[in-house]
């Protein structure tokens, strides 16, 4: 009961931050670029033809009466049309979001089966080499341009070695499976395929590997530090003189509660994950938000890359909201 | 004069000729400075030391792959690769500075003001900067540096906004301890102003901190900012910036793959030497965790 009282408060609490957002967003379109109209006319438009569209648009309105208007279409669903192809950007986002959750899912995984047990090595044996190596390695992966790692995997095991597939999600010669989730893991499942689902994940595994690869160095020192001080507290200490097996105490006593922390930087990474992907889409061709909006970049199309941004912003609040709601259901000392 | 200074300051200087003591036996922080070194010695000596014009063209000479003539081969227009890297260091240190000056002098100042002055102000400063921190950084800073206009200098404001709530939180924490202490009270009874006392006590006691965040931000900065112009939204050709040269490397990766590995390494090393610095830093200046 009080969680759902403090998960309510919560929630109470980022609708103002949520207006905010959209408040940011509508000044960037709205505010920043010179003339929205001109650039939703293009540059060769005549000047008749931008006053039009300026007054269809409502842009000759006062600045405050816009952001109504514009607030009031996005509790409708409307981000726009896009200027490339005069969709609503909803409905081409809607088009290209279950890639790139397939993509960040996959992401995910590999963080956490990776750098979980990664942070626990390098705890227990804090100060020897393997702590050291593991080092390095995260320090190289918080200052990880992702673009450039992306080129160098395809090198390494698309051109070199020939090992994985460098582009796309399934082969050319296959045909994609029939839509139910949109995911291509999940409905080549269902369509009962295996060589598809097979060449799914070979296609995944780079892309993931790649986008994951700064978090899972993020992932890694939380999971360390936090093992750390957690095998300092008395009670495993006490634990351990009760002799209680090594094995136990480490991942019983000892990982569960640093795994609170660890939960946090895991879902905010998520969020972030999502910014990752714009590089990491472009780079292996992955058809998702990301290179949609990149694409949206090189066409100056700006209805599609605010719409891209103010949907990344709601998820990633929404996924804020989340993980302050677990935290306080994984910790009950705390509660605001 | 000289010994008059060392007396009005003989503790800053002592502090400081600690923290270089604890600096230079750190071999992390040892590390980081020669990467940083290296960095600055190429930018600001890229004329003189780079072998050819970064920007000249000669067609017989295209995507030659690196020898004893072009040490990293040479690119689409035959421009040496070596070369622009290192007229390219200049671009990346100065934007990865700017952004620091630009959002470390922003952010420290509202969040002082916020610290210290508290109440509605401090909440509303607050709640602005909740807004800007609910957006992934790269995706604010390409919404932004879009809406600009594709442009270095765009894309550095772009980047420097995204980063102000960093410094605004750490320096309004440290402002709600500063403002307690006697001597602001003392301040105060002397008639000192706010604006007085934020700027000659609240953000002189935050400087330590706000040096070790500028260094890890200035990698950050730095990241992004190769990250947008590998988008496209950064530095525009010729401009021999890092992330863009990866960017028109990425059309040659299959045959010429130098083209596209060197800058990126040279990112990749430049930022690893900002992280290990700042992180060395922050170890040594929290008298908490000082070995």
């Amino acid at each position: 009961m009080r969680l759902l009282n403090y998960a309510l408060k919560r929630l109470l609490y980022s609708i103002p931050v949520l207006i905010g957002v959209t408040l940011l967003v509508f000044i960037i379109s709205h505010a920043i670029p010179g003339d929205p109209a001109r650039m939703m006319a293009g540059q060769k438009a005549s000047r008749e033809a931008v006053q039009n569209l300026r007054r269809s648009m409502g842009l000759d309105r006062p600045l405050p009466e816009q952001y109504l208007r514009y607030v009031a279409g996005l509790a409708q669903g409307d981000l726009g049309k896009a200027i490339r192809n005069q969709r609503p950007v909803l409905d081409d986002l809607k088009d290209f979001f279950p890639a790139t959750l397939e993509l960040t899912s996959m992401s995910m995984i590999f963080c956490i089966a990776v750098g979980l047990p990664l942070g626990v090595i390098s705890a227990l044996h804090r100060n020897r080499p393997i702590d050291h190596t593991t080092r390095v390695f995260s320090v190289v992966g918080v200052s990880m341009p992702v673009f450039w790692l992306g080129l160098m995997l395809l090198l390494l095991f698309y051109r070199d070695l020939g090992w994985l597939p460098g582009s796309g999600r399934l082969d050319v010669g296959l045909s994609p499976p029939p839509h139910v989730t949109g995911m291509y893991l999940v409905d080549t499942l269902f369509e009962g395929s295996r060589e598809k689902f097979v060449n799914c994940l070979l296609h995944i595994l780079l892309p993931a590997f790649c986008l994951s690869y700064v978090y899972l160095a993020i992932i890694t020192r939380i999971v360390r530090s936090a093992m750390i001080s957690v095998l300092g507290l008395d009670y495993i200490t006490t634990a351990r003189a009760n002799g209680i097996r090594e094995a136990v105490v480490v991942l019983k006593h000892g990982l569960k509660n640093a795994l609170i922390p660890t939960v946090t930087i895991t879902g905010l990474s998520i969020g972030e994950l999502l910014g990752g992907a714009i590089l990491t889409e472009t780079i292996f061709d992955w058809p998702g938000m990301g290179k949609y909006v990149v694409d949206s970049v090189n066409f100056l199309d700006f209805p599609a890359i605010m719409g891209f941004t103010l949907v990344v912003a709601l998820i990633y609040v929404l996924l804020n909201l989340a993980v302050d709601v677990l935290y306080a259901f994984l910790d009950p000392q705390i509660r605001y | 004069m000289w010994s008059r200074f060392r007396r009005e300051h003989q503790w800053q200087i002592r502090e400081l000729l600690l923290t270089l003591n604890l600096l230079s036996r750190n071999a992390s922080a040892v590390a980081g400075c020669i990467i940083v070194a290296i960095m600055v010695f190429m930018a600001v000596f890229a004329s003189l030391l780079s072998p050819y014009d970064p920007i000249r063209i000669s067609l017989a000479e295209r995507l030659k792959p690196p020898s004893a003539v072009h040490l990293f081969g040479t690119d689409e227009l035959g421009r040496d690769i070596l070369s622009r890297i290192m007229h390219g260091a200049r671009i990346s240190l100065r934007i990865g500075v700017l952004v620091v000056l630009i959002a470390g002098g922003l952010g420290a100042l509202t969040g002082a003001i916020s610290g210290y002055v508290g109440q509605q102000v401090d909440n509303l400063i607050m709640r602005v900067m909740d807004v800007i921190l609910s957006f992934p950084p790269l995706v604010l800073a390409l919404a932004l540096a879009a809406a600009l206009g594709p442009d270095l200098n765009n894309a550095i404001l772009a980047v420097a906004f995204v980063m102000i709530p960093k410094f605004a939180r750490l320096v309004r924490g440290e402002a709600l301890a500063v403002k307690e202490r006697q001597f602001i009270a003392a301040a105060r009874a002397a008639g000192a102003k706010r604006l007085w006392i934020i700027l000659h006590h609240i953000l002189p006691n935050c400087l330590a901190s706000v040096i070790v965040l500028a260094t890890l931000v200035l990698g950050e900065a730095i990241l992004i900012a190769a990250s947008l112009s590998f988008i496209g939204l950064g530095a525009q050709p010729p401009t021999p910036e890092w992330g863009a040269m990866v960017s028109v490397g990425r059309k040659f990766l299959m045959d010429q793959w130098w083209y596209a590995t060197f800058p990126g390494l040279f990112i990749l090393t430049t930022v690893i030497g900002f992280n290990i610095l700042g992180d060395a830093m922050r170890d040594i200046l929290d008298p908490r965790i000082r070995r």
